[in-house]
């Protein structure tokens, strides 16, 4: 046994990287362990970052994902918001560039991992700002991006099926819990789709306490 | 009768009051129907404080004087005022005091201003419910303010029974609370669910309580008269705590809105631990260190139901020990729930990853897993039942697992020594990825505990602690019986080696939150990212098949013969001398933790989620 402890320089080895094109990752994630930081090619509204679940991300242990295209307003852009509230969910960081015009009020991601380039951005977001918690009968969403919030809990069957039904993007259909869950700021549109924005909380951080 | 129960400063605001929550519901079992009202003394008070100061002592004012006063009897120093009638009643010892231990008054100086004018109002609001009873539950620093506001409430009406009752009370301390507070009419000592009914049931049928178990009352002349002791309660007699009227008061109270609410449940009493082994230091379990468990079952549906009926989903519960038992049948439920919980439990150390990963998946998310050392002769000396290397083995576990530990390094045990603590302190810079402990304290002796009952362990001229002196005006043999906490001289480690593992704790605290050190399998090889504080960006890499088996061995504690010997039946041939020279270049790095002859790997197998992280 060879008794000399090796020492290198970070990323010497080149395991920690992997560089492969959108519709690529999702299998390359469900086999179960990936490199830590993963650059990905393709469009950011391409098929297969939509397919992307914090689960995918957790499980193989990234910790950090580049997107090499710029993002800009189009319709895709809850996709990719989807994708980022994914990756946000288990604290993975996501490298992104924003062509400027993201077509919402940006304020509303601010629980998101931030484009390059936008401090304020940065400065508000951390880990669990805005998330939301299932129980019995009731769903309690933690809201801060706004600065500090109490609670807020939704019992409203209509609420809680809007929470689950626009995990990912779709047709909502007009109502009164629409419009409220919009007037917070927890589902934002694009089109004809809209998009539920907290994520559910999974992980809890240590401390537990600091969210 | 009209029964009034009474929780006052300095219970925490965001958390219903588990003795009242338990006694509501028991008094369903009294012969005689009874009305029963809530106090929430501690909710009133800091909203008065809210008032009168315009917002200039809120909430952050409380907590500290709650949490970090409980040490030193800052909330009992505020009422003193109240009870002795005199808003300067020991100021100057109370000052003196806080300068001999360097400690903050936080808002305690101009809270004490409004303690006489609360201790009024609360009297006048419990008697607006013209209550037939009061009973005040006192736990920690509960007794002064109650005992302010109970002198009034009899000074008002000298007809109402007054009740004190909770973990002040039990043993000795109830008996001189009785004798040394003549407008305490009775006494609850120890659990009070069965010897608060047969109170009831006396009362309300015109009979004397005197000989009811576990009660102190009052003779024909005023004198203390003591039942015999009372049997310790079954389980089966453990209501589900019914917190409807606290829940009210919480949400119709001005705290709702500015903090979030914690339930509070009670599973299981005593500790299997103790009952084998007891923790030297110990007196959380006062008289009965039975353990005792609610059947699985019972938990559940008490859990599911305050769930579901107040919607929250932060629980804490006030276990000192978990059931081992609830791993195989409640924590599973829990989890098939897919309810997103936050729970916090007690644990003893020796908790394997399956367990802690059914612990996780079940929502408990934080854990006071009793570390204490992370020496095993100092843990010995507690008689822990754990070993140090364990202790660091569960911290990065813990991590793994994503689990929030609490613990503390407690020092001045007798016939610990300086070497038991040197090479700790040592090693610690290398254990900043782990989750560092709140601080480190020399023990006090508690009631209840080894060190109290037994002169012989080292504590022989014990006193009450010096902070009694400025709760109470009683003599010194009085507040030996009314105390909880005591001071000895010092044992153990002297001031010089304290200030050290201060200094190493504080260093751990300091650059833990920018602290990783995890390991990867990639190459074929083992590769350590090395992202501790104060240590230079680097991998090392272990790619001699032995070495890295060998690491993957030692994320469980082994003496280095015993990993020689795993090695040999993996069909790797190495010396325990080369082993050595191994573990030695690894130390060197700071990649294993080594006590008592054994060794445990530190680098953990992920990053942990931070939330410092994601910004």
């Amino acid at each position: 046994m060879d008794v000399t402890l090796t020492v290198r320089e970070p990323g010497a080895g080149g395991g920690d990287h992997a560089e492969l094109s959108a519709p690529d990752l999702p299998e390359y994630l469900a086999g179960g362990t990936a490199a830590p930081v993963l650059l990905v090619t393709g469009s950011p509204y391409a098929p297969g970052l939509d397919a992307v679940t914090g689960d995918l991300l957790w499980q193989a242990g990234v910790r950090e994902v580049r997107v090499r295209e710029t993002v800009g307003a189009s319709d895709g852009i809850l996709h990719f918001l989807r994708f980022l509230r994914e990756a946000a969910s288990q604290g993975v960081d996501v490298a992104w560039e924003s062509a400027g015009d993201l077509g919402c009020d940006t304020r509303l991601l601010y629980h998101l991992p931030p484009p390059a380039g936008h401090p304020s951005w940065r400065s508000a977001y951390r880990y669990g700002l805005c998330h939301y918690r299932v129980g019995p009968g009731f769903v309690t969403v933690a809201d801060r991006r706004r600065g500090p919030a109490m609670p807020v809990t939704l019992r409203e069957p209509a609420e809680i099926r809007l929470v689950r039904d626009l995990d990912r993007p779709g047709p909502p259909e007009e109502c009164p819990a629409l419009a409220r869950l919009r007037r917070l700021g927890l589902i934002i549109g694009a089109g004809r789709d809209a998009l539920c924005l907290p994520y559910r909380l999974r992980r809890w951080p240590i401390p537990c306490t600091a969210i | 009768m009209r029964i009034c129960l009474a929780s006052m400063p300095w219970h925490l605001l965001e958390t219903p009051c588990l003795p009242i929550g338990l006694l509501r519901a028991r008094v369903d079992a009294c012969r005689d129907p009874h009305t029963v009202t809530d106090y929430y003394g501690n909710l009133r008070w800091a909203e008065y404080l809210l008032d009168v100061t315009g917002g200039q002592i809120a909430e952050a004012d409380y907590s500290y004087v709650a949490d970090r006063g409980v040490w030193h009897a800052m909330g009992e120093w505020i009422f003193a005022g109240a009870l002795h009638d005199n808003p300067a009643w020991r100021t100057d010892t109370y000052r003196a005091y806080l300068k001999a231990k360097s400690l903050d008054p936080g808002a305690s100086l101009r809270m004490r201003e409004h303690a006489a004018g609360f201790v009024e109002l609360a009297a006048r609001e419990i008697l607006d419910e013209r209550p037939d009873l009061v009973g005040f539950t006192t736990t920690f620093q509960q007794n002064v303010s109650s005992l302010a506001v109970a002198r009034r409430v009899k000074q008002l009406r000298p007809d109402v029974q007054v009740v004190f009752g909770g973990g002040n009370c039990d043993g000795p301390m109830g008996a001189a609370l009785h004798r040394n507070f003549p407008f305490v009419d009775h006494v609850v000592s120890g659990e009070g669910e069965v010897a608060f009914v047969a109170l009831l049931d006396a009362l309300s049928e015109g009979r004397t309580p005197a000989g009811v178990p576990g009660l102190v009352t009052r003779g024909p002349d005023g004198e203390s008269v003591a039942g015999p002791p009372a049997a310790m309660v079954p389980i089966d007699l453990v209501p589900r705590p019914d917190y409807t009227a606290w829940w009210s008061a919480y949400r119709g109270g001005r705290f709702a809105e500015r903090l979030s609410p914690v339930l509070l449940y009670e599973a299981a009493r005593g500790c299997w631990w103790g009952e084998k082994h007891h923790c030297t230091f110990c007196g959380l379990n006062g008289t009965t260190m039975k353990f005792r468990a609610k059947p699985a079952k019972r938990v559940w549906d008490d859990l599911a139901h305050l769930v579901e009926a107040h919607g929250v989903l932060d629980i804490v519960t006030v276990d000192n020990i978990l059931d081992l038992a609830y791993l195989a049948e409640l924590l599973p439920w829990i989890r098939e729930s897919g309810w997103d919980l936050r729970i916090r439990y007690e644990v003893k150390a020796n908790l394997k990853p399956d367990q802690l990963a059914v612990l996780r998946d079940a929502g408990v998310t934080h854990i006071q897993p009793g570390i204490e050392s992370l020496n095993s002769r100092a843990l010995r000396i507690m008689d822990k039942g754990v070993h140090g290397t364990q202790n660091v083995f569960l911290l990065r576990a813990a991590d793994e697992h994503q689990l929030t530990v609490d613990w503390n390094y407690l020092y001045g045990f007798p016939d610990e020594r300086a070497a038991d603590y040197r090479p700790v302190i040592a090693q610690m810079p290398a254990m900043v990825h782990l989750q560092p402990p709140s601080g480190s304290v020399r023990i006090l002796i508690e009631r209840f505990s080894p060190h109290f009952r037994s002169p012989e362990l080292g504590f022989a001229e014990r006193r009450p602690s010096r902070m009694y002196r400025h709760a109470y005006d009683l003599p010194e043999e009085e507040l030996e019986d009314l105390a909880y906490q005591f001071e000895a001289p010092p044992q153990g480690i002297g001031e010089d080696v304290a200030a050290d593992l201060r200094a190493a704790i504080a260093a751990w605290r300091r650059d833990h939150a920018a602290s990783t050190l995890t390991w990867r399998e990639t190459e074929g090889a083992l590769v350590i990212d090395e992202g501790r504080a104060g240590r230079r960006r680097c991998e090392y890499v272990l790619s001699d098949p032995a070495q890295a088996r060998s690491y993957r061995l030692l994320e469980r504690p082994r003496t280095v013969a015993a990993l020689a010997r795993e090695l040999a039946a993996e069909g790797f041939a190495v010396s325990e001398e080369t082993l050595r020279t191994w573990i030695g270049e690894l130390r060197g790095a700071g990649l294993v933790f080594e006590d008592g002859g054994r060794v445990v790997a530190l680098a953990t197998n992920r990053r942990p989620l931070r939330v410092a992280d994601a910004s």
